[in-house]
């Protein structure tokens, strides 16, 4: 990567980065280091970490940074916001992280709408930890603790987190999923996310499909394969609408049904 | 014949949790004891281990879920490390204090921060006061047999406690190393299927978990000390029936050259095999150096301990885990506070060494050994900060 395209809130002298050959993690803080450069707001910016593959990023930038624990950025970054109102949140995590271990902060704080971002990078596994099945494990996919492939019959079908958040997103908040084979798209969509931080308006929740071709042992093409096809058909990409804000509003709760009887 | 092979570690561990036959394997992953948790699902998957292997959404769900399937009386295991731990905690307590006897391994790893996937015991120390029966195993052949051991003991009508095998992540986990395996009907001769004394039936109702009003707390609390305190001969029981059928013999603290010693090491976990090293050389110079390793940790074996230490001068206790603002390491409080009434007691130097990874060599064991027998150690220290 020549100097020039790095963003400038990037943090040169800890370039190249820790991340795996083929890591999607590149691009996605590629997008997010784009839409802050855009939006001017380097000095805003107080930029969490979690734990995982995400950790790696504790360094990356010229930016405010602090790192906790395993699915904990979400309150983190929603109580140093609570403090600062004027500076921007942004929790960086994977779908472990936010879909499994630290799920009740990302649907509490979805609850209450807290102004701060979640980005969320969903690569289908638990990458750190050498690729064990994880919430958005995709069906038949196969890792370390799903080696004959996910059954869904016993684990469930993978979450889709944007469309399950969007279901109880509050007026005002902002939900989408890009992929990093859209890499000007998804800074698109995390500028639309801070951006709506930055008016107030509501959390601000986008998921980034993501490649691990060190646990999913495949080369270059089927990486890409896996991510263009696979993914992107059970994760769509997209911005989701809030029930909320739907034409014809919030959904409406029959208050009479005990009285109906059937 | 029996059959000895080279094997990593927590595979090793994971062979002997699929001859205990455990019926529930619940885990959330987290390194180093990802690899354990992988071959059990592997077993799970081709068949050689009828279990239900459930990939929970954290610690704090496996260790729940295990507290759900052990109380409806199946044999459950679970396996983690450091924050794992950490999160687990809540119940951690809920387990001893539900007298459920379900093992688990812990592979020990710093607790953050800074953040560190290396090897110390400060996950272990946090929970020092959970209840559990607790071991340090230092190699891979007492990985191995303390998994049969540890139900053994927990299964045990008259313990009926859980159990956590703790053996060092990486610097343990991860080597290979020999072990001899044990053939299926031997395991079994020795530990057969659970029978639960207690579990939960609809047909024969009981409730667990209870409500301990003021009036009763305390002496829920006592007996469930005394029941801690009352397993010390049933945990020896477990290991003698498992020397005389596989020849391996093991004792609550293990003794190395301690008869005539004058300066003891006292160690819990793998560091043991590099200071028994250390003490060989310094015995090789005509120093009378020792080494004490503290297999079971709870209950603490004082009897076994004071009668180990008898005639030393001095103790070196080596503690992987810092008691922030305390008189010392955790370890070697304790053993203080074990001797504070014995008439003739030895001096106890703490030596806080071998945090987060760092290695503790026989040099570096020397090195204490000499500033203490040189008068020039203090009662504590954390050893070996550079700068």
């Amino acid at each position: 990567m020549s100097e020039i395209s790095m963003p400038l809130c990037w943090r040169r002298e800890t370039k190249p980065h820790q991340f795996c050959p083929g890591c999607g993690h590149g691009l996605i803080l590629k997008a997010l280091g784009m839409a802050v450069d855009r939006l001017q707001i380097a000095d805003k910016v107080l930029f969490g970490c979690d734990i995982g593959c995400s950790l790696l990023a504790w360094d990356f930038f010229n930016l405010d940074t602090v790192r906790t624990h395993h699915g904990r950025t979400v309150p983190l970054i929603v109580g140093a916001k609570r403090v600062r109102p004027e500076l921007v949140g942004i929790a960086y995590m994977g779908d472990g992280g936010a879909y499994a271990i630290g799920a009740q902060h990302l649907v509490n704080a979805t609850m209450r709408n807290d102004k701060v971002m979640v980005v969320i990078v969903n690569n289908t596994t638990y990458a750190m930890t050498g690729g064990q099945l994880a919430p958005t494990t995709l069906p038949g996919q196969k890792t370390e603790t799903s080696p004959a492939g996910r059954r869904t019959e016993r684990e469930g079908f993978p979450l889709r987190g944007p469309e399950m958040l969007a279901a109880i997103a509050p007026p005002g908040s902002y939900v989408a999923r890009g992929s990093v084979s859209r890499v000007r798209r998804l800074a698109r969509l995390l500028e639309k996310g801070l951006e709506n931080q930055l008016q107030g308006r509501g959390i601000s929740v986008v998921e980034a499909l993501s490649t691990c071709p060190t646990n999913w042992r495949t080369n270059a093409e089927d990486t890409w394969k896996f991510l263009e096809k696979e993914m992107t058909d059970y994760f769509p990409l997209g911005e989701f609408v809030s029930p909320h804000d739907r034409a014809g509003g919030a959904p409406k709760v029959n208050g009479n049904s005990r009285k109906g009887g059937g | 014949m029996k059959k000895r092979v080279g094997m990593e570690v927590s595979f090793a561990a994971a062979e002997a949790v699929k001859l205990c036959n455990v019926d529930v394997v619940a885990a959330y992953p987290i390194t180093p004891q990802t690899h354990i948790v992988e071959r059990l699902s592997e077993y799970v998957a081709n068949g050689e281990l009828d279990a239900e292997f459930v990939p929970v959404e954290s610690e704090h769900s496996a260790l729940s879920l295990c507290v759900g399937s052990q109380a409806a009386g199946a044999r459950s295991f679970t396996c983690t490390s450091s924050q794992g731990l950490a999160l687990m905690n809540e119940i951690v307590y809920i387990t001893s204090s539900m007298r459920l006897p379900m093992v688990m391994m812990l592979v020990n790893r710093s607790l953050s921060g800074p953040l560190s996937i290396w090897n110390d015991h400060s996950d272990v120390m946090s929970i020092r006061d959970c209840g559990w029966i607790q071991l340090f195993v230092k190699n891979s052949q007492e990985v191995f047999d303390h998994a049969f051991i540890a139900y053994k003991i927990a299964e045990d009508h008259n313990v009926l406690l859980p159990v956590i095998i703790n053996f060092d992540g990486f610097i343990l986990s991860h080597m290979f190393e020999s072990v001899e395996l044990m053939e299926p009907d031997v395991v079994q001769q020795y530990l057969p299927p659970y029978e639960p004394k207690y579990a939960l039936h609809p047909d024969r109702a009981l409730t667990m978990g209870t409500y301990g009003m003021p009036a009763v707390f305390t002496e829920a609390k006592k007996a469930q000390d005394e029941a801690l305190l009352a397993s010390y001969p049933h945990i020896l029981e477990a290991w003698k029936a498992w020397g005389d059928l596989s020849g391996r013999h093991y004792h609550p603290v293990e003794e190395f050259l301690t008869k005539d010693a004058e300066t003891i090491f006292v160690t819990l976990g793998s560091f043991g095999e590099t200071a028994g090293e250390a003490v060989k050389a310094l015995r090789e110079k005509g120093h009378k150096a020792g080494l004490l390793h503290l297999r079971l940790w709870r209950p603490f074996p004082f009897d076994a301990f004071c009668q180990a230490i008898q005639g030393a001068r001095n103790l070196i206790v080596i503690d992987r885990a810092v008691s922030f603002g305390g008189p010392g390491g955790p370890v070697a409080s304790e053993i203080r506070s074990a001797l504070y009434n014995k008439e003739k007691r030895p001096g106890v130097y703490s030596m806080i060494a071998g945090l987060g990874g760092r290695d503790v060599t026989v040099r570096d064991y020397m090195q204490m050994f000499e500033s203490v027998t040189a008068g020039k150690a203090s009662a504590y220290e954390i050893f070996g900060v550079r700068g």
